[in-house]
C-alpha cells in the first residue's frame, strides 16, 4: 500500500486568485470579483426592479385609460421572467456560480427542476378538478357532512362539484360581492365560506346517515331492542 | 476539527517544526480539518455543503410558492384585490434595501479575499443595518397596520372590504410567505453578528474565509426569495 | 495483481506502527467515557449511537405492532348474557379504556387508532428513514471511501442530537396519549380533531425536527462522496453500497424540506386556522396530500435504496463473484432517486383529478424499471457463483424473494383501475410491509450481521443467528402474506374490527407476528451474547475486498486507517485479488476451469 503523508495539513495556501495544484482540475472559487463587476450587477438589478414595477404600473394605466384588459397570464409571465433574470444575475455574479465548480450549478439547477415538477404536477391536478363521475354525482352533498346544507342535493346527476357549489351559493344569495346594489358593505361571514364559529371536530350527530351494510349491535342499542340475544357480526358480506 | 493555531505544538504549517508563529493573525494560522487534504479541499467541500443546504431552503420556500400558485389559480379575484391592498412602494423600498444588502455582502466576501479587514467589518455591519431596515420597514409599515386593520389570515380576518370570500386565504399566503422569509432574515442577521465577532478577532483573511462565503451565499438566497415574492405579492393586477 | 494476506493476530491492524487504540476503547473513567461519547465527532461512534437508538425505537414500534395485531386476533362482538348485561368482547386494547366507557365500541377503537398511528410514526420517521444511512452509512461510508471521517463531522453530531430531540417530542406525544390521525396526518381530520389537540402538535413538531436530522445526514453524505474519496478511486471504483447511499442522500436533501413546509403549514392550520387546507375557508385538503406525498414518496426510496446498497455488497460476497453489471446497478440508484420525485400522485388515486391520476399511473411504472434492473443483476451475480450460507447471506437471499413480491405487488397498486379497488385495503399494507420490512429491515438485519465483526470486533454465534433468520423469515411471511388475500377481498386498512370471513387471515397474521417477535428476540440475545462472550473477529472474516475490510482493523482505530489508502483494485475483483487480512489459504483465487465466461 502506498503511504500518503502522515498528517495531512496545510501545505500550500495562497492568497488571491491563482491556481492551486489540485488533482481534480476544477475551479475552486478563489476568484475575486472586481468591485466594478459587483456595482454593475447592482445597477442592473435596480434597473430590472424598476422595470418590473414600471411595467406593472403601465399595465394598470392601460387598463384604466384604454379599458384594455391585459390577460392575467401575461402579467405572470413577464413578472416571473424579470425575476428570473434578476435571480440569474445574483446567482452568477454575487454568488459566483459563474466562476465556480459546475457541480454547484448542477445542484442549483436540479433544485429548480424539482420545484418546477412539484408545481407542475400539483397545478395539473388542481386545475382539473371540475369533473366527477355521473355515479358519484348522485351522492354528493354540497358542503359535505357538517356543512351548510345538510342533505340537500343540488343540480342533476351530471353536475360537477364546482358547479354544484356555484349553484348552491346562488340559490342562497350568499355569493355576492361586498357591496350590493345599494353600496352596503356586508361582513365576510355572510359569504358562505366562513361560518361565524368554525366547527372544530366532527361528531356522529352531524354526519350524514350511513347507507349500506353495517355491523349491528356495536353501539348503544336502538330503542326497543334491549332484550336480546348474543349477536355476532353478519357472516359473509 | 478545523482550528486556528493557538499553542498546540503538534499542528503547524509554518515549517519551523515546533512553535506556531503567534505573531501571525489568526486567519494565517488556520488549519483545515484532518480529513481534508488542505484548506482548498475543505473550502470546496464547505461550498458544496452550503449549496446543498441552500437547495433545501429553496425547496422549503417552494412549498409556499406552490400554495401561492394553486390558490391564485383557484381564486384570482381574491389575489388581485388582496394585492391591491398592499403598498407596492413599501415593497419596492424593501426590494432595494435587500438588493443593496446583497451587494454589501458580496463586497464583504471580496474584502475577505483581499485581506481588507476594515472594509470586511464595515460591509458586514452595513449588511446587518440593511437587514434591520428591511425588518423595521416590514413591521412598522406593513405588519402592524395590517394587524390593526384586520387583514389577517384565515379565521382572524376581519377587514370589512372584501371582493371574494377567499381573501382570508390570500392573507394566509401573504403572511405565511413573508413571515417565513422574515424569519430567515432574522436568522441571517444573527449569522452576521457572529461573523462580525469573528471578523473583529481576525479570523478571516485571504487564506480562510469559509464562513463569510457561506453566510453570504445564504443571504443571497434570502434575497432571491424576496426577488420572487415582490412581484408575486405586490404586483398582481 | 494479487496481494497475499499476512499471518496476523485477529484484531491487529494491517500496518502496525505501534498499537493504535480501537475507536471503542475507553479513554478514562466512566464519566470521561460518557462525555467522550456525547461530544464525539467520530463517525463510527455516531453510527453506533444511532444503531442503538434505532434498534430501541424498532423495539417500541414492534411492541405497538404486536398490540395492533393482538387487537385484530378477534373481531369485536357485543354479547348480552342471560341477565341482560351487555358486554364487548374481542377488543383487546380496551384494557386502556376506563371501565365506564367499555360498553360502546368507540373508545376501544380510539385506542386502536392511536396504537396504530404510533406504530406508523415510530417506524417511518424514527426507524426506517434513518435506519441504514444513519447507522451503517455513517459507520461505513468514510471507511469504504478511504477517508478519515465524513465531510462535516460536527454536522454529523448535530444530526444525532436533532434526532434525539425529535424522538423526545414523539415520545412526549405518545406519553400524553398519542394521536389517532394515522402517520399520514391527513387533513381535515388532523387539523380539526379535538382528540388530543396538543398531541397532534407535538407529534407533527417531532416529525418536523426529525426532518432536519435527515437533511444533515444526507448533505454530509453527498459532500463526502464527492470530495473525500481515496486517491485512485473514481466514481466507478466505489463500492455499490456508496452509490446506493448517495442516491438516498440526494433524495434526503431535496425532498425533506417539503415535508418541513408541509408540517409547518399543518401546524399553522391547526393552531391558527389560516385556511390552506380547510374547505370552509377556501382551502383544499387534497393539497395537503400533494404536499405530503411529494416528500413521502421519495422517502420510501430513501428507505429502500440503502437496503439495495447493502444488498449489492452482500450478494457479491454471497456468490464470491464480480457483481454483474456494475454500471447498471450504479446508475439505477440515480435513476430511482430521480424518478421517485415524479410519481407521488399514485398515493392520491382516489382523491385527485383523473388527468393527473392517469399521468402518475404511467410514470409509476417507470420507477419499477431500475429496481428490476438491480434485482436481475443480483440474480445474475448469483448465477454460477460459489454460494456461501451464513446468516447474512440468508438475509440477502431472503431480500431477493421478499422485495420481488413487494415490488411486483406495487405494480398492481400503480395500475390506476386496480388501485381504485385496492386503495386503503390490506393489500396496500401487505405491499409496503413487504418492501419496507421485507426489503429494508431484512437488509438492515442482514447488514448488521455482515458488518458486526467490523463494528465491534466480535463474532456472533452463527447457529443463533441462522435460527433467528428462519424465525423472522417464516414469521414475516406468515404475518403479511395473508394480508394480500384479505386486502384483495376487501378488508380495509386501519380498521380495528372485521367480519367473520376475514377471521382466519387475521389469526394467521397475528400468529406470524408472534413468530416474528420471537425471531427478533433471538437476534437480540445473539448480539448481546456476542458482545459479552463472542470470539474475537479477524479484520476480514468474510474475505471481502472493500476498504473497510482490507485496510481497517476490526474494530477500526480512531482515525480509521494508519495511512491514507490508495485504491488499486475494484471492489468485487474476487477473481484476481486474494483478500488481505484473512487467514492464509482461507480464500483462494478461483481456478480458470471454474470460471468459464462470467
Amino acid at each position: 500500500m502506498a503511504h500518503a503523508p502522515a498528517h495531512p495539513g496545510d501545505h500550500h495556501d495562497h492568497a488571491g486568485a491563482g491556481h492551486h495544484e489540485h488533482d481534480h482540475g476544477h475551479d475552486h472559487g478563489h476568484v475575486i470579483v472586481s468591485l466594478f463587476t459587483l456595482r454593475t450587477i447592482l445597477a442592473l438589478l435596480m434597473l430590472f426592479t424598476f422595470l418590473t414595477v414600471g411595467l406593472a404600473q403601465a399595465e394598470q394605466l392601460v387598463a384604466s385609460t384604454f379599458h384594455v384588459e391585459i390577460p392575467q397570464w401575461i402579467n405572470v409571465v413577464v413578472a416571473l421572467f424579470i425575476a428570473a433574470v434578476k435571480t440569474t444575475l445574483v446567482v452568477m455574479f454575487f454568488m459566483q456560480l459563474k466562476y465556480d465548480n459546475p457541480m454547484n450549478s448542477a445542484i442549483f439547477i436540479f433544485t429548480l427542476l424539482t420545484v418546477c415538477s412539484f408545481l407542475g404536477f400539483t397545478a395539473l391536478d388542481l386545475g382539473q378538478r371540475q369533473s366527477i363521475d355521473r355515479y358519484k354525482g348522485q351522492q354528493v352533498i354540497v358542503g359535505g357532512s357538517g356543512g351548510l346544507n345538510k342533505g340537500v342535493l343540488i343540480g342533476t346527476n351530471n353536475t360537477s362539484i364546482a358547479e354544484a357549489a356555484r349553484l348552491s351559493a346562488q340559490n342562497q344569495n350568499k355569493y355576492k360581492p361586498y357591496h350590493d346594489d345599494h353600496g352596503v358593505r356586508r361582513p365576510i361571514t355572510e359569504a358562505g365560506f366562513l361560518s361565524p364559529r368554525p366547527i372544530l371536530g366532527s361528531s356522529p350527530n352531524i354526519s350524514r346517515p350511513v347507507v349500506g351494510p353495517t355491523l349491528p349491535e356495536l353501539g348503544a342499542p336502538p330503542a326497543g331492542t334491549e332484550h336480546g340475544h348474543s349477536d355476532k357480526p353478519a357472516a359473509g358480506q | 476539527m478545523a482550528t486556528i493555531d493557538t499553542h498546540n505544538p503538534a499542528d503547524h504549517a509554518q515549517g519551523d517544526g515546533h512553535q506556531p508563529d503567534l505573531s501571525l493573525p489568526p486567519h494565517e494560522r488556520y488549519h483545515a480539518a484532518h480529513h481534508f487534504r488542505d484548506s482548498n479541499h475543505e473550502f470546496d467541500a464547505v461550498k458544496m455543503g452550503v449549496w446543498l443546504f441552500l437547495s433545501t431552503e429553496v425547496l422549503l420556500f417552494s412549498g409556499m410558492f406552490v400554495a401561492y400558485a394553486i390558490f391564485r389559480m383557484m381564486y384570482p379575484e381574491a389575489f388581485i384585490h388582496g394585492s391591491s391592498l398592499l403598498n407596492w412602494k413599501i415593497g419596492l423600498t424593501n426590494t432595494v434595501v435587500l438588493l443593496l444588502s446583497s451587494y454589501t455582502v458580496a463586497a464583504a466576501v471580496r474584502a475577505a479575499q483581499t485581506g481588507n479587514q476594515k472594509w470586511l467589518q464595515r460591509h458586514i455591519v452595513l449588511t446587518f443595518i440593511l437587514g434591520t431596515m428591511f425588518l423595521l420597514i416590514k413591521v412598522i409599515f406593513e405588519y402592524y397596520p395590517k394587524w390593526q386593520e384586520g387583514k389577517l389570515p384565515g379565521q382572524f380576518y376581519s377587514y370589512p372590504y372584501w371582493v371574494s370570500p377567499a381573501e382570508p386565504l390570500w392573507w394566509g399566503v401573504y403572511w405565511g410567505a413573508t413571515g417565513i422569509h422574515a424569519t430567515h432574515v432574522i436568522g441571517g442577521m444573527g449569522l452576521f453578528l457572529w461573523l462580525l465577532i469573528r471578523a473583529r478577532k481576525g479570523h478571516f483573511g485571504p487564506k480562510h474565509y469559509n464562513a463569510v462565503e457561506g453566510v453570504g451565499l445564504y443571504w443571497h438566497i434570502v434575497d432571491i426569495v424576496w426577488i420572487f415574492l415582490f412581484p408575486m405579492l405586490y404586483l398582481i393586477h | 495483481m494479487a496481494t497475499i494476506g499476512d499471518i496476523r493476530k485477529p484484531g491487529e491492524p494491517a500496518h502496525s506502527h505501534g498499537h493504535h487504540a480501537s475507536y471503542l476503547e475507553r479513554k478514562g473513567g466512566f464519566w470521561t467515557t460518557i462525555v467522550d461519547w456525547m461530544t464525539t465527532v467520530d463517525h463510527k461512534k455516531i453510527g453506533v449511537m444511532y444503531l442503538v437508538a434505532i434498534l430501541f425505537m424498532f423495539f417500541l414500534g414492534g411492541v405497538a405492532a404486536l398490540a395492533v395485531r393482538y387487537e385484530l386476533l378477534q373481531p369485536t362482538v357485543m354479547t348480552t348474557d342471560a341477565s341482560g348485561v351487555r358486554q364487548l368482547t374481542g377488543q383487546a386494547l380496551s384494557i386502556f379504556v376506563p371501565a365506564e366507557s367499555r360498553s360502546s365500541v368507540g373508545p376501544g377503537n380510539q385506542v386502536y387508532n392511536r396504537v396504530m398511528t404510533m406504530h406508523g410514526v415510530i417506524m417511518v420517521f424514527l426507524v426506517i428513514v434513518p435506519s441504514i444511512p444513519a447507522s451503517l452509512g455513517n459507520f461505513l461510508l468514510p471507511l469504504m471511501l478511504g477517508a478519515r471521517d465524513v465531510a462535516f463531522p460536527r454536522l454529523n453530531l448535530a444530526s444525532w442530537y436533532v434526532y434525539l430531540l425529535g424522538s423526545i417530542f414523539a415520545i412526549l406525544a405518545i406519553i400524553q396519549g398519542g394521536v389517532d390521525t394515522g402517520w399520514t396526518f391527513y387533513t381535515p381530520y388532523s387539523t380539526t380533531t379535538d382528540e388530543g389537540h396538543w398531541n397532534v402538535v407535538w407529534m407533527v413538531t417531532a416529525a418536523f425536527i426529525l426532518g432536519f436530522s435527515s437533511i444533515f445526514t444526507g448533505l454530509n453524505f453527498v459532500v463526502t462522496v464527492h470530495k473525500l474519496r481515496a486517491p485512485g478511486m473514481g466514481w466507478f471504483d466505489m463500492p455499490l453500497f456508496v452509490w446506493g447511499i448517495y442516491g438516498a442522500a440526494i433524495i434526503q436533501v431535496l425532498a425533506t424540506p417539503v415535508i418541513g413546509i408541509t408540517l409547518l403549514l399543518l401546524l399553522f392550520e391547526r393552531l391558527f386556522h389560516i385556511g390552506v387546507f380547510d374547505p370552509r375557508l377556501g382551502g383544499d385538503p387534497v393539497l395537503f396530500q400533494h404536499f405530503f406525498w411529494f416528500y413521502s414518496h421519495p422517502v420510501v426510496y430513501v428507505m429502500i435504496l440503502p437496503g439495495m446498497a447493502v444488498m449489492s455488497e452482500m450478494i457479491a460476497l454471497t456468490a464470491r463473484k464480480q457483481i454483474f453489471g456494475y454500471r447498471a446497478v450504479a446508475f439505477s440508484s440515480l435513476a430511482i432517486a430521480g424518478i421517485s420525485f415524479i410519481v407521488w400522485g399514485h398515493h392520491l388515486f382516489t382523491s385527485q383529478g383523473e388527468v393527473a391520476a392517469v399521468i402518475f399511473s404511467a410514470l409509476t411504472f417507470l420507477v419499477a424499471i431500475p429496481s428490476a434492473v438491480k434485482v436481475f443483476n443480483w440474480i445474475a451475480t448469483l448465477y454460477k457463483g460459489s454460494i456461501v450460507i451464513k446468516a447474512w447471506s440468508l438475509y440477502a437471499l431472503a431480500f431477493l424473494f421478499l422485495f420481488s413480491i413487494g415490488g411486483l405487488t406495487g405494480l398492481f397498486l400503480g395500475t390506476l383501475a386496480v388501485d381504485l379497488h385496492l386503495h386503503d385495503t390490506y393489500f396496500v399494507v401487505a405491499h409496503f410491509h413487504y418492501v419496507m420490512m421485507g426489503g429494508t429491515i431484512i437488509a438492515f438485519i442482514g447488514a448488521i450481521h455482515f458488518w458486526w465483526p467490523k463494528m465491534f470486533g466480535k463474532m456472533y454465534n452463527e447457529f443463533g443467528a441462522q435460527l433467528g433468520f428462519w424465525l423472522v423469515f417464516i414469521g414475516f411471511n406468515l404475518t403479511f402474506f395473508p394480508q394480500f388475500i384479505m386486502g384483495a377481498h376487501g378488508m380495509p386498512r386501519r380498521y380495528a374490527n372485521f367480519t367473520d370471513d376475514f377471521l382466519i387471515y387475521h389469526q394467521l397474521s397475528t400468529y406470524g407476528s408472534w413468530l416474528l417477535g420471537v425471531g427478533f428476540l433471538v437476534h437480540l440475545l445473539t448480539f448481546i451474547h456476542s458482545l459479552v462472550a463472542g470470539a474475537k473477529a479477524l479484520p476480514n472474516p468474510w474475505g471481502a475486498l472493500t476498504l473497510e475490510w482490507t485496510n481497517a482493523a476490526s474494530p477500526p482505530i480512531e482515525h480509521n486507517f494508519d495511512h491514507e489508502p490508495v485504491w488499486t483494485h475494484g471492489p468485487y475483483d474476487f477473481d484476481t485479488v486474494i483478500p488481505p487480512q484473512t487467514r492464509p489459504g482461507e480464500f483462494t483465487l478461483p481456478r480458470p476451469a471454474d470460471n468459464g465466461v462470467r
